[in-house]
Order: structure tokens, then sequence, then C-alpha cells
């Protein structure tokens, strides 16, 4: 007994911060149907706030904790509710999860961006705010506890009565019950739900706060890794309370604290099983709830019974293809295939063949989440542990040198495929034989339950089977070698991306074959799936132990391509959270999703770390880039697939209605071909780049870019697009457009004037003058205004003449804006930075490989821009050539609108 | 291989004419309990070959807990189901309809994001058990033409051209209740249980139902087990009746006879 309350004692104040963070992650589930796996990065801001005001700006304690925790922590609840969460109240679960993942990924860096990547040391206390010394030691009938953690169990208790009171004597309480059930009925019911989930993300990102606050001073440490664990806990003890018992919860966060503590006593500390066990023991706690409670599994996710009125979701893109574009993709298509791996293993520079492959590798990993999300329709966020696992078992088969690399590799492969085969058996199969002694059916662990569970399997790989001796081989791992015949990087490349090749086309094969049309069936109606007689159980193994292993394959390759498998540096278990977030914003149904993906996470990183910038920016851009996902779930690659697709069926379309006006010689006067246009506009670039590549192949070797000869090149197209801007711009604006777009465009070339000012007097542009710095200016700013200002005028042209569906809109402006922007920053950071770096000054630099981040925005700014162009040209010709029985076709509309009603 | 004459349709009535006595289906004294309730109480039903039968009750009768019973997403404390002779009642949902129990659902659950055809192929690809994962490996798990054929055949028998490559959250709620239909007959079963097909059907639809269903039993010689609220389709249809109140039958037999019980009106049809 007296064992258990020194246990209770010191266990206790971890416990209250847990509980804290699990009931704010109750509260915003019941309220908002969110999981908000980021309540740990939120803490970790507060934290932050705290340290940064009181340590380093002395601030007086009792303002820094206003400040932090009773300021800035609801305001950042607001933010999030208003900006984002908000509107996806109705979505699916998975739209949420990735949300809150990819914030849970993007907040902590961000801090780290402001106040420093150093933990913080010696944490401010808050034990004088309520005048307790900071030094002072209780003690509670001979058992000792220290003002911190007295001070966070006093705190815990005050924040914990105020909420009871506020949920037993305010209508808000009971609000926050209904509308866990149905925003939407609430609403009908008269109640702003929209105020009722505000209200709850502003009290729970408080709580959020106050945990931050409280823990810091309790580690001793301001560190985000020890936030990251937070959450398993706080998660955790919201099982306890089945994620809807605010109670129970706070007797979970009390039970996990006490737990943590009272298990070195158990266990004793000698054993190995010991120290691994007990950093796990949430994780543990977390998976044994999801496997063997099945209370927990049987309750519903929280989803929105009027979800069903919803229009359905767009068809894949490729099924908007006409005969004639399918032909021309089956041409194309091996030929530029072909046209790649060419010119990798010829004229591309090293550097790049080994950062591709590296890309390649990586896609064989994502292919796998393809499988596992795109199929199957669940999110699992231990693939980095599953291509731990392969690579891991693959470095230690060819370790000895007596098993070729290749088999290693799919030895690797298969113990992966083994270990996802056996993960199913333990939270399916399990519970299955115990629900059949006890004659209850078992609900299969799914959804957002089987997230959870796949993160808790995923850190205890990390933290506990990667650590032992026997598998890794201890701290610096294994050292691992490229099969004999591709210790080249060229001979590597063609392996590697003949191995994904392969890959790509099974998972193509699988997604059309049977197997890809029973996981569709099961994604639909897992009953019905049944009823025809399809084995759910079976199919789970499958997918299981198929996306575990390609993951184990990826991983295999990774190791390979780094040389080392270590612990915890190669596949670390949060790499697996970013991983998923990065393929399900691009898109998870197809291979062009996953490849993009990866391109994407090696190049991007790349570029920043050849700009000089933090690679963790990277980071918080894939982590806020998932904000996208709600708005096209299919994503993003697929959908401007599907943009693209349905574009150039609208363009051809348009030519032949053109077609058949000029052969009655009604065509009118502003009908423009595209081509026209967007010829004229991409002759500068394009034949610059001719320039360039003929005299580095005449001097054998890249020339470098003279400043004279570019804008020789380049200049008159832009000139030429200038006007184009200008004149289309006056002549939408006569037929119809916003009447007083000319004040806009004057405004543009003002700021422009002004900007090019300010970029001179800062001496950002080296060797500029100023009447240089204003000339480019005024015209950026122009483009800048027109970039939207003519699919405005286009719109609203539309829009009078009572058209239902718009052939352009504002939106269509903000990609080379913001590439406008960033042109700008390059600029700015070229200046700043020094010149031997990568990016110093470009324009006296050679071109790749050097140069080649500004080659490469380069390039993609001029494809944005001449894809602007074309596309405004369009909107306008539609404009010139339709009205009177023109309207868009069916299939232009983006769906049928007809729903299910259930 | 034709829907219209399956190749058991012929087997499966000469062995209900050998064995009169053996039913098709038969529930033996099934009990199930939730939490202290009992929601089914020693019930017994038996459904012969070629036979439409039907299941009625008021709304909490126990009716869609028997019917899970057969179809086993639930588990019956005491008490048997047996199929075609053997018994039932521990295997689980999809080997129950391998054997040949094929069932619509009264919300739909339908595939969301596959098209009528898609439905069917699915359903008549897991029937033939021919999908093999080293096949879709190889890519060589597309349709079949005899799929395909009976896929077609089906879709015309429902008359659900116009509609056959049309994701079915575009289609209303009549058409998608066809499309529940046609993929339970897909299975090629020998006993289709119909889990109240005409709620949310307007009278049109409802009869335009019964009569395809009518058509569709006939020339198989199916057995149906149907739930259903609307007495009109249910007299149009059955002639077996069962009743069941309180989680107990209490009345069985001849349509005609069922409802001229006396019980029944009390119960069901809202007499004193």
């Amino acid at each position: 007994m007296a064992q258990f309350i020194q246990w209770l004692i010191e266990g206790a104040p971890i416990g209250c911060v847990y509980a804290l963070v699990a009931v704010g992650l109750v509260l915003t589930y019941k309220t908002s149907g969110v999981f908000n796996l980021a309540f740990s990065a939120q803490a970790f801001a507060s934290g932050a706030v705290f340290y940064q005001t009181v340590i380093n700006n002395k601030w007086p304690l009792w303002l820094g904790f206003v400040f932090s925790v009773l300021i800035f922590s609801p305001l950042l609840g607001l933010l999030l509710d208003r900006a984002l969460f908000r509107y996806m109240r109705t979505a699916s679960w998975q739209v949420k999860l990735i949300t809150a993942l990819g914030l849970l990924l993007a907040l902590p860096e961000l801090v780290r961006l402001f106040f420093g990547a150093q933990p913080g040391e010696a944490p401010p206390s808050i034990a004088p705010l309520i005048g307790i010394d900071q030094l002072k030691v209780f003690n509670l009938g001979g058992y000792f506890i220290s003002a911190d953690r007295m001070t966070a169990v006093i705190f815990t208790v005050i924040a914990v009565v105020l909420l009871g009171l506020m949920f037993r004597f305010t209508s808000v309480g009971l609000q926050m019950r209904a509308v866990v059930e149905s925003p939407r009925m609430v609403e009908l019911a008269g109640v702003d739900a929209d105020r009722v989930s505000m209200t709850s993300w502003m009290l729970s990102s408080t709580l959020a706060g106050l945990a931050g606050v409280l823990l810091a001073p309790l580690y001793f440490v301001l560190d985000g890794n020890v936030y990251t664990l937070l959450i398993i806990a706080a998660i955790a003890a919201a099982a306890v309370g089945r994620f809807v018992s605010i109670p129970f919860t706070l007797l979970g966060g009390l039970f996990l604290g006490v737990g943590e503590r009272a298990l070195p006593d158990i266990v004793g500390t000698s054993s190995s099983f010991a120290q691994d066990i007990r950093p796990s023991f949430p994780f543990l706690v977390l998976f044994g709830l999801l496997v063997f409670w099945p209370k927990l599994r049987e309750q519903r996710v929280v989803s929105d019974p009027l979800s069903g009125v919803d229009p359905p979701p767009p068809a894949m893109a490729h099924e908007y293809k006409d005969a004639n574009m399918v032909r021309m993709t089956r041409i194309a298509f091996p030929v530029f295939m072909g046209g790649f791996v060419l010119l990798m293993m010829t004229v591309v520079s090293p550097l790049w063949v080994t950062r591709l492959t590296d890309a390649f590798a990586l896609a064989v990993v994502f292919l796998s989440i393809t499988i596992f999300t795109g199929l199957g329709g669940q999110i699992s966020l231990a693939q980095a542990a599953f291509a731990a696992f392969g690579g891991f078992a693959m470095a230690n088969v060819a370790e000895d040198g007596n098993v070729p690399a290749l088999i290693a590799l799919l030895i690797g492969a298969l113990v992966a495929a083994i270990v996802g085969a056996l993960f199913v058996l333990f939270i399916d199969g399990l519970p299955a034989l115990i629900g059949r002694w006890r004659r209850r059916p078992v609900v299969r662990l799914a959804g957002l339950y089987l997230s959870l569970a796949t993160l808790a399997f995923a850190l205890m790989a990390e933290k506990v089977i990667f650590r032992r001796e026997e598998i890794s081989r201890g701290e610096y791992g294994i050292a691992v070698s490229r099969p004999e015949f591709a210790q080249g990087d060229r001979e590597w490349f063609l392996l590697v991306f003949a191995i994904f090749a392969v890959v790509a086309f099974m998972v193509i094969f699988i997604r059309k074959g049977t197997v890809g049309r029973y996981l569709s069936a099961l994604r639909g109606s897992e009953s019905a799936a049944a009823s025809i007689g399809i084995n759910a159980t079976s199919l789970r193994i499958i997918l299981f132990s198929l996306s575990a292993g390609i993951a184990g394959l990826g991983g295999g390759l990774i190791g390979m391509a780094q040389g080392q498998v270590e612990p915890t540096a190669t596949y670390p278990a949060l790499f697996g959270v970013v991983w998923v977030v990065l393929v399900v914003t691009l898109g998870a149904r197809t291979v062009d999703g996953a490849v993009n993906a990866a391109i994407g996470f090696v190049v991007i990183q790349w570029l920043f770390e050849a700009l000089g910038l933090p690679t963790t920016i990277a980071i918080i851009g894939f982590g806020f880039g998932a904000i996208t996902y709600a708005r096209h779930p299919e994503g993003i690659v697929e959908f401007q697939t599907r943009r693209s697709i349905l574009a150039a069926a609208r363009g051809r379309m348009l030519k032949s209605r053109a077609n058949e006006l000029s052969n009655t010689g009604d065509l009118p006067s502003t009908y423009r071909p595209v081509w026209h246009v967007v010829l004229l506009v991409l002759a500068g670039p394009a034949l610059y780049l001719f320039y360039i590549l003929i005299r580095s192949a005449v001097q054998g070797h890249w020339v470098a870019v003279h400043s004279t000869t570019l804008l020789v090149f380049v200049v008159p197209s832009l000139i030429f697009a200038l006007g184009w801007i200008l004149v289309t711009e006056r002549r939408l604006r006569k037929s119809g457009g916003l009447a007083n777009g000319g004040f806009f465009l004057i405004g543009g070339a003002v700021v422009g004037a002004l900007g090019g000012w300010l970029f001179y007097s800062q001496s950002w542009v080296p060797r500029g003058s100023i009447s240089d710095c204003v000339l480019v200016g005024i015209p950026a700013g122009v483009a800048a205004v027109g970039f939207f200002l003519l699919p405005v005028h286009a719109n609203r042209i539309a829009l009078g003449r009572g058209w239902l569906a718009s052939p352009i809109s504002w939106l269509e402006g903000r990609t080379p804006f913001g590439f406008l922007l960033f042109g700008a920053f390059l600029f700015f950071r070229s200046s700043v930075t020094d010149a031997s770096s990568a990016t110093g000054s470009f324009i006296d630099h050679g071109f790749p490989p050097s140069g080649w981040p500004v080659f490469l925005i380069t390039a993609i700014l001029v494809v944005v821009w001449v894809q602007w162009v074309a596309r405004v040209q369009g909107a306008v010709n539609e404009l010139a050539i339709g009205g009177e029985g023109f309207e868009p076709p069916e299939e232009w509309a983006t769906q049928p609108s007809e729903a299910i009603e259930s | 291989m034709s829907l219209i004459t399956p190749a058991n349709a012929e087997s499966s009535m000469t062995e209900s004419s050998m064995s009169e006595s053996t039913a098709l289906l038969e529930v033996d004294n099934v009990t199930k309990h939730f939490a202290g309730i009992s929601a089914l109480t020693n019930v017994n039903l038996s459904v012969s070959a070629g036979e439409m039968v039907g299941l009625i009750g008021p709304n909490g009768a126990g009716k869609t807990t028997l019917f899970n019973c057969i179809l086993g997403s639930l588990r019956p404390e005491i008490g048997d189901i047996y199929f075609n002779g053997t018994s039932i009642s521990s295997l689980p949902i999809h080997k129950r309809s391998r054997l040949g129990i094929g069932r619509t659902f009264q919300r739909l659950e339908l595939f969301a994001g596959m098209t009528v055809r898609d439905h069917f192929i699915v359903t008549e690809r897991c029937r033939n058990g021919s999908g093999r994962l080293w096949k879709d490996l190889l890519n060589r798990s597309q349709p079949t033409t005899e799929e395909r054929a009976l896929c077609d055949e089906m879709i015309a028998l429902l008359g659900l051209e116009l509609e056959a490559d049309r994701p079915v959250e575009s289609l209303s709620l009549g058409r998608c209740r066809l499309v529940e239909l046609g993929r339970a007959l897909m299975t090629q079963p020998k006993l289709l249980l119909l889990d109240e097909p005409s709620s949310g059907l307007d009278v049109k639809e409802t009869a335009a139902l019964a009569d395809k269903l009518r058509r569709v039993q006939q020339v198989n010689n199916l057995s149906v087990l149907l739930v259903e609220h609307d007495v009109e389709m249910v007299q149009s249809l059955v002639t077996q009746l069962y009743v069941l109140d309180f989680g107990t039958v209490i009345a069985a037999g001849e349509m005609g006879a069922v409802f001229g019980d006396a019980n029944v009106r009390r119960a069901y049809l809202g007499d004193t």
C-alpha cells in the first residue's frame, strides 16, 4: 500500500498533464469530429511561447502565463477552427486525420523556426504564481513531492472543476453534446453548431496550452520530442474513456502517469525486457486497449448521418479521356519513359541521378501506401516501420556476403510481408478468437482506430524492436552494399527504376484485377461484401502483407542507397507519418501520385538545402499541404490531371466549333487560336534554352548564363505577353467586365515601381541601377494584377450572360502570382547569402548543375506562366464564340448531382 | 450457364420432390437475448425449395434480429439454423453466402464509387471463385466474356441498361434497390432474403419491384424469405406467412388463414 501511494504521488503529476491533453482531445473529437493529434504540438507551441516571453524577454511570470495559456492558446485553437476544421466538419475521417497529422508535423517545426531548434534548458516554473516557492518540497505524511509537481496537480484540479461547472451549468455544454451526433441536424434544430465547435476548440486548446506550460518543468527541458510522446499517452488516456467519457479519460491519464512510474519497480530494471518495456508503456496501453477491448472498436467512428447527401466523388481522371487521348497516351508514355531512362543513363549529371534514384527507391515505399490507402481505404502510419523490417532483414541476411544482394532484398520484402500478416492476425484474429469463445462476432479494427493502432505499433517498433542488438547491431546499424553489377550510380539507377516499374505495374494490375475489385467493394460496404461471399479476413491479410512487403522492398532499396541501415536515422517512425500525409495529399489512388510524392519529397528538400533555407520548411510545407486534401480527397496530382484532361477536351470542342464558324464565315475577329498566343509567349525562353544547349554542346561544357543574351532572347516575348495582357484586359473590360479594371492595373504598376525602388534602395539587386529596378518592377506589378484581373473579367462577362458554368475563375491567378512572389524572394535571397553558396547571384554562376535550383524554378515558372496564358486565351475565345446556344456539354459539370437518399 | 435457367434449378427441384419433408432453410428453436431483453424466443421457421415465405411483424418484433441470425452477423444463444439439412450456425457470413443464401438490405448497402456493371461483375467473380492474386499480378483478371454475358443478362433482366455504367451514387433509390436485388441474384442463390425491399419506394415502384421479383422467382425456382411492411406487396407475392411479435411467432401458415387470425389482427393490423 505504501508503495502504491508513493507511485501515485510521484506519477500523478505527469498523469495530470496527460489527462489535460486527453480531455481536450475528447472534447474536440466529440464536438467537431476531429481527432486532433496536433494537440501535443499546440502544447509545445504554448510551452515555447511561455519560455520565450519569460526567459528571453524577461516578462513577469504571470504575464507570460496569461499570454501563453489564456491568450495565445485559445487564439491558436480559434485559428485552427476558423481557418481549417470548420470546413471539415462533414468531411470523412480520413480527411480529418490527415489534416491533423499535417499539423502535428508542421506546428513543431514552425515553433522551432521561430524560437530556435535547441531545446530550452531550465524552463520556468509556474509554482510561484499560486504562492508556492519553487524550491519547496511538500511532505505528505512521509511522501515527498516537489513544488512543480504539486503545481501541476493543483492546476489540473482547478481546470477540471471549471470544466465541470461549465458543462453542468451552461447551455454550451449541452449543445456540445448535440453537435457530436450530427452538426447538420443540430443546425436544423436552430443551434449554431459553428459557435459550439469554436468554443470547444478554444477550450481544448487552452487545456493543451496549460499542459504545455506544466509539462516542461517536470522534464526540466522544453523539447519537441517530449511532446510527441505526450500525444500517444493522451490518446491512450482518451481510449480508457472510449474517446467519449471525460471522467474516465481523466482516470486514464492518471493511470498512465502512475503506471509509467510503477512499471520499473514491478518488472525491475535488470533484464533487457524490462528496459525495453518501460518507454513503450503508453504505446502498449493504447495498442492493448484497441485490440482487446471490443467495446472500443464497436463504437462507431463519429460520422455524419446526413453525409449521404454529398455528391459522389469524381471518377478517376483517366476515365475522362476520349479515344483520341487514350491512343496518344499509349504512344507518348513509352516514348517519354524510354527517353527519361536514356537521359538518366547518359547526360544527366551524377548528382541528379543519385537524387532521383533515391526518389524512386522511396517511390517503392510510397506504392505500399497506394495499396493500403488507395485500394484498402485505410490509413497506416506504420509504413516506415514495415520498411524498416524489410531493411533490417535485408541487411542481416546480406551481412555475411553469402547471399546475393538481390535475394536479400526479396527476403527483406518477405519478412516485412510476414510481419504485416502477423499484425493482422494480432489485431483481427486474436479478438475474433476471443469473440468466438464469447459467442459474439467482433468488428474489425478499421478507420481511425486502425490508424491509431498502426501509429502505436510504429512507435513501439522504433523504440523497442529496432533498438535491439540482435536486429540492428547497435547504434550505428549495419553496413550494406549494392549488388555487384550495380555499383555504378547509373547501373544502380537502372536497377531501382526496374524494380519500381515492376512494382508499379503490379499495383496497377491489382487495382484493375480481382483483389482490387474486392477491396473496392469492401471499401463501399463491408456487410454487403460479406453478403456476396467476399472473405474480408483473407482480403485483409492480403492487403496488409502486400503493402508491408512492398514497403519492406522499398526499405531494402533505401538502405542500399544509403549504404547503411541505422535503428533511428534510416526509417524514423515520424517519417511514416510524413510519407502518408504527402502521398495522400498528392494522390493515393494512382502510381503518378506516389511518384510525384517521392520526387517531391527528395527534390524539394534538396532544393531548400541548395537555397540555403532550413529543410524543415519543406516539412512545414508538406504538413500544411495536407489541408488541400479536404478539397481534393482524390489527390492534387489526380485533380490536376483530371482538370487538364477536361480542359483539353473543352479546348478541342471549342476548336471544332471555331472551325464550323469559320467555314460559314461567322468567326468573330476577336477569336484567336490559343497556340498563336502560347507560341509567342513561349518563344523567348524556348529559343534561349535551345541556344544554351547548342552552345554547351559545341564547347563541351555547360556555358554560363549571361544576362545580356538572356535579355535579348526573353525580353521580346515578355513585352509581347505584357501587351497581350493589356489588350485583352481592355477588350474584356469594354465587353462587360469589371468597369474599373484599369485602376487596378495602374495600382499594380505603382506598387511594382515602389517594389523596384525598395529592392534598389536595400541593394537586394546586385549591380542594378534604379531605372533597371523600376523598369522591372512596373511590368511585374501590372502582371501580378493581371493574373487575377483577367479571369475576373471573363467570369463577370459569363455570369452577366447567364452562363451556368463560368469558363474561368480568379483562382487561376494564384499559381503565377505565387511564383512571382517566390521569384522576388529568390532575388532577395541571392543577395543576402554569400556569393560562394550555390545560390549566390545565380546570373554569374554556370547553368546546371551549380545554378540548378534557380533553373528548376525558372522552368516551372515558364510552364505555369504559359499555362495561365493558355487558360485565359481559351476563356476569351469561349466568350467570343460561345453565347447563345452554346451551353457547356454535360460532362463539364463535375458530376451528376442526383444523390442517394439514405 | 444462363441465369434464367440455372444449372442448379433442376437439381434442386428434383431434390425437393425427392424429399418433401426437408426444408431448404430450417430455423430451429432459436433464442437470442440482448442485455437481458429477449429479442427472439424459441422461434421456428422453415422455407422449402421454390417457396415464397413472408415474415411480418410490428417494428421491434425481432424480424431483423432473426434475419441477422440466419445470415450470420448475430449468433443465437440457443437453437440452430439448418440450410439444406446441415447446420450453418457456426459459419461466417461469407461462407453462408457461398452456400447459396443471397440477401438485400433494408438500408442500402451498395459499393460506393462502383458502377452497376462493376457490382455484378465483382459478384460473379466471387461466385465462380476464379480470382487469384497471381492472376492479378500478371494482369490476367479482366472480366471474361462469360462473366460479361452473365452481367449483361442480369442488367437486361432488371431493365438497368441505361444506368449500367453510371456510379451507383447517381441512381435513384428505386434503381438502387434493383441493383441490390441484381447483386443478390448474381450470387445464384438457392434462398433469397429480402429485407423490406419496398421501403422508401412509391406505389408504382413497389409494384414494378414485386413484378420483377415474381418473374425472377418463377424462372429460377428460388426460395424467398421476405420481410416486408407493405401488406399489399406481401399479399401479392407470398404463399406462406409468419407473424412475429415480441420475439415469438404468433401465427404461421397459409397466407389467407394467417390474415384471418385474431391474434395477428390485434398485434399487427391494429384491430381490437
